[in-house]
């Protein structure tokens, strides 16, 4: 063999980056990143650690500890957030199991009232069962016309009684879509080694679904953690985190922040360790199996099947329910705060000269938050799919951190960040642009990056070879076969933003006011009127992208 | 066009996918790389299409040094093994994407990709979506679309491994008879040696990372240069040997196999161990103790399968080796029985002699 010297052509530099387009994206996708989400969140850290006067302390964490009106707040979070999760999975498993493997009526109304009842935000959802089981509800009423003695739904069994209906929507849509492509030959292998019914669904059904199921729980105890809207509506004196924190930081007397800070940092905690212990679980119990054979549905008797479908309606119904109630109320005629007999548009016509601001708020900046978060979410998944490197999986990491801070925590820590020289943001509709755009981003970039990795790479580079230079084939060949999967993500990342409550109620500033505050400080005031004709408006604007969705993501599922 | 490899070497991390490839393609050659699957031979052809770029070494066009220009400038057609058709155009709008990105005027690109077309039998299709078409159908588009852009170079990555059997026979027929009508240099890319021996003027057989050998299908079949390409291009029995003496003024060498003396010719002195290496079809098998073979072994019939147009069996010799012998079916003679005992009849005029290791070949000059 001839040696000679060998020609070294490699042009790659510091972390294996070759210098292109691409690397000057993932700089700035870390320059975006580490400014507004890990700045924010370390300035936030370092404030709990110092007083009011500025010394360096562990007093905050001392005075959280030792006085039961903040370590409450803690335990009782726990608590509802526990209980929470516990009834929205024995709500939604057996649904899932119901609905996956017996012949009952009505499948397809089943699912969109519980796709429905999931998408509306969880404290209209609060505000609705005011309307129907708060002091003065409907059904209230009609409970003690018939001598039923029911107070009202405040109070933490309120709390949890929202949230599980809230939320179980997530367990019965994780786990159906798990026993959907569950391998059956695998219950039939247990049923063929003389396992009875009930103890195959113990031994063999539940722990192949366990991961799913664990995942979907995870989701409902964060959710259930990081809420605010509900806990601050209901709860009528009973303190959660989210709603200590948002005290604390907007206390009448001078926000306390180091204590806000406390607070935060201790929520962060709290998700980081849920978000742990739920990985420990399912790490542990992952089986792949491959569903060679989807499972069967049972066909039933005649009443059988009326009693499954009955039951099996029957949370369902409950759940759509405040959805329904909003939308009812929102016509009602009224005067002043009073509703009468009769229907009318007051309510809309009220909000058109009082809120309008909060409607073109929303629209205006969750537009720009979405303009933003399309860019950035289809260059940064291109460099985690095809300049798949070390860095750009910590780039991965650092994308998903606001997914598991609560909303409020976001929000305080932004504030902490930016209320001061050189850059002062708070009050300004940029930074509340710039939450929604790192709260809600995650979406898009998961489902970029997963229509991404199903193109096929020899796509792209058919195109190149074909005389196409790469950044022309990139806009005109790939971004072109991502769209349907981009504005599938896109659109739940919209339909967040527009819903949005924890993070705009810490950043908001008058002027900058959205619907989701309104709603609030309506629903605060008593405005029921006004506050589900808002609400109303943003369950039609829900429903409608969550149709558009539903369409795009057929559309890709043929592309791929 | 002429493409010229010099010194070429590829890592990835800290294995070489190709090291040192040194050869040329002639213009309007055939030539395919050949080997099994991670032995480098698609990393090299990324590197002639410009998706990967060498660690070591140049890269020839003609005489033109081909190591920066990038892909979308070195006019090369390719074919991608799932075909990589562009599922958003219709079946014309992606013949003449590689048209478009040239800004040819839209009249030439109507009669050139309707050409191209017609050259893969689909001009019926041009207004079709591609993405409900067949298998065999996209392979067509993906091959219109490469030729119709008159590239220098056709890179063809496994472009036939998603078809079924008897559509891969076809389309490679095809295949061949369009790239001797354009007479266009092609590089092709598969692991199936049948394939290769079919279509290939010349062969480049690969493994981890290295040519073993680059010669036309008859000489990569017929004249081995090692033992790695004799077991992967076709079966061979390979035996375990030792090379007794060796006479340099006549050749003759005594080839001690088990406690049986054969006699080769070698083209160099030798001496030691050494690996010979026969074809199934090669080894004749007799039911009577015939004495008039020079070659003959005692064996006895261990499996026996009947595959239609021939006979296959596992005999095991005296020595202990394990043989593999095929046979042509005939209606004169009746097929062995297992556990029959029978004479093996080595035809070493077609073996190949090789070294201890397997790396040189003795019995004949390197072609």
């Amino acid at each position: 063999m001839l040696h000679r010297k060998a020609t070294r052509l490699g042009r790659r530099n510091w972390f294996g980056l070759k210098w292109d387009v691409w690397s000057v994206v993932t700089l700035a996708a870390f320059a975006f990143l580490t400014f507004f989400v890990v700045y924010p969140l370390v300035s936030l850290l370092l404030n709990s650690f110092y007083d009011q006067t500025g010394k360096l302390t562990l007093g905050n964490y001392w005075e959280f500890l030792r006085l039961k009106y903040y370590y409450s707040a803690l335990f009782n979070s726990f608590k509802i957030s526990i209980l929470a999760t516990l009834f929205a999975v024995l709500i939604g498993l057996p649904l899932a199991y119901l609905s996956t493997r017996y012949q009952i009526r009505g499948k397809g109304a089943l699912n969109i009232l519980v796709i429905l009842s999931l998408m509306s935000p969880p404290f209209i959802g609060a505000y609705s069962w005011i309307l129907l089981l708060g002091n003065n509800g409907v059904i209230t009423r009609l409970l003690h016309s018939i001598g039923i003695p029911f107070t009202s739904i405040y109070g933490w069994q309120g709390i949890v009684f929202v949230f599980a209906l809230q939320f179980y929507p997530h367990i019965y849509l994780y786990v159906s879509g798990a026993l959907r492509t569950a391998d059956s030959s695998l219950e039939e292998a247990a049923e063929s080694l003389g396992m009875p019914a009930w103890r195959r669904l113990l031994t063999v059904t539940l722990p192949l679904v366990l991961p799913t199921l664990s995942a979907g729980t995870l989701l409902v105890f964060m959710e259930s953690f990081a809420d605010f809207g509900t806990p601050m509506l209901l709860g009528q004196g009973y303190k959660v985190m989210p709603v200590l924190a948002y005290e604390q930081f907007i206390n009448e007397m001078g926000g306390n922040m180091s204590m806000a800070s406390t607070v935060s940092a201790l929520m962060i905690v709290c998700s980081t360790l849920a978000l742990f212990v739920q990985r420990f679980v399912s790490s542990r119990k992952n089986y792949a199996t491959s569903g060679m054979r989807i499972a069967k549905v049972k066909p039933l008797s005649r009443k059988k099947s009326w009693l499954f479908t009955i039951i099996a309606f029957v949370p369902a119904s409950i759940s759509i329910l405040p959805q329904a109630t909003v939308i009812y109320t929102s016509f009602l005629e009224r005067k002043g705060p009073v509703f009468h007999r009769g229907f009318s548009l007051d309510s809309y016509i009220q909000i058109g000269y009082k809120v309008q601001k909060a409607i073109t708020n929303t629209f205006s900046f969750s537009l720009m938050a979405m303009g933003i978060i399309i860019v950035m979410g289809v260059l940064i998944s291109y460099v985690l799919v095809r300049r798949a490197s070390r860095l750009t999986a910590f780039l991965d990491g650092l994308i998903m951190i606001p997914y598991i801070i609560p909303g409020t925590v976001l929000g305080i820590s932004l504030i902490i960040a930016f209320n001061k020289p050189p850059i002062i943001l708070t009050g300004t509709w940029i930074i509340i642009v710039i939450a929604y755009v790192a709260r809600k981003i995650s979406y898009t970039v998961r489902s970029s990056v997963g229509i991404l990795q199903q193109l096929d790479r020899s796509v792209e580079e058919a195109s190149i070879s074909l005389g196409v230079p790469p950044m022309k084939t990139f806009f005109k060949t790939t971004v072109r076969l991502m769209i349907p999967g981009v504005m599938s993500g896109a659109i739940i990342s919209w339909v967040a933003v527009i819903n949005e409550l924890s993070t705009s109620i810490v950043l908001y500033h008058g002027a900058t006011a959205t619907i989701s505050v309104s709603i609030y400080s309506e629903v605060f005031s008593s405005n029921y009127g006004t506050g589900a004709a808002l609400a109303t408006i943003l369950s039609v604007c829900t429903i409608i992208s969550l149709i558009i969705a539903n369409c795009l993501s057929r559309d890709s599922r043929t592309i791929a | 066009m002429k493409v010229r490899f010099d010194q070429i070497t590829k890592y990835f991390g800290q294995a070489a996918a190709v090291s040192g490839a040194e050869f040329t393609i002639d213009d309007g050659e055939f030539f395919t790389l050949l080997g099994p699957s991670g032995c480098g031979k698609t990393t090299l052809l990324r590197i002639i299409a410009g998706f990967y770029q060498q660690d070591q070494g140049d890269l020839y066009f003609g005489s033109k040094l081909m190591n920066i220009v990038p892909t979308h400038q070195r006019n090369i057609g390719m074919v991608f093994q799932n075909y990589a058709i562009f599922p958003h155009m219709s079946v014309f709008d992606n013949v003449a994407y590689g048209l478009k990105a040239r800004n040819i005027n839209k009249t030439q690109i109507a009669k050139r990709v309707m050409e191209a077309l017609e050259m893969v039998e689909l001009q019926h299709l041009r207004d079709r979506s591609p993405s409900d078409m067949s298998g065999g159908q996209q392979q067509r588009i993906a091959l219109a679309r490469a030729v119709v852009i008159e590239p220098e170079l056709l890179l063809m990555d496994e472009p036939l491994s998603n078809l079924d059997a008897k559509l891969r026979i076809k389309m490679r027929a095809d295949i061949r008879a369009l790239q001797k009508k354009l007479n266009i240099t092609t590089i092709y890319v598969t692991h199936d040696q049948e394939e290769a021996l079919a279509v290939s003027d010349r062969i480049a057989v690969m493994s981890r990372g290295v040519i073993q050998q680059i010669g036309s299908p008859r000489d990569i079949y017929l004249k081995p240069a090692n033992q790695t390409v004799a077991s992967f291009i076709g079966t061979s029995n390979l035996l375990e040997g030792i090379v007794k003496e060796h006479d340099p003024s006549t050749g003759l060498a005594v080839v001690q196999l088990g406690n049986q003396l054969l006699h080769m010719k070698l083209v160099r002195a030798y001496v030691g161990k050494a690996l010979l290496s026969i074809r199934p079809e090669r080894i004749r098998l007799f039911d009577n103790m015939r004495s008039d073979l020079a070659h003959k072994l005692i064996g006895i019939v261990r499996q026996s399968t009947f595959l239609g147009g021939k006979m296959h069996y596992v005999v095991e010799s005296e020595q202990g080796h394990l043989l593999e012998v095929e046979q042509q079916m005939s209606v004169l003679i009746e097929p062995f029985e297992e556990n029959q005992r029978l004479v093996v009849d080595l035809q070493l005029e077609h073996a190949v002699l090789f070294d201890g290791k397997g790396e040189e070949v003795l019995n004949f000059a390197a072609p």
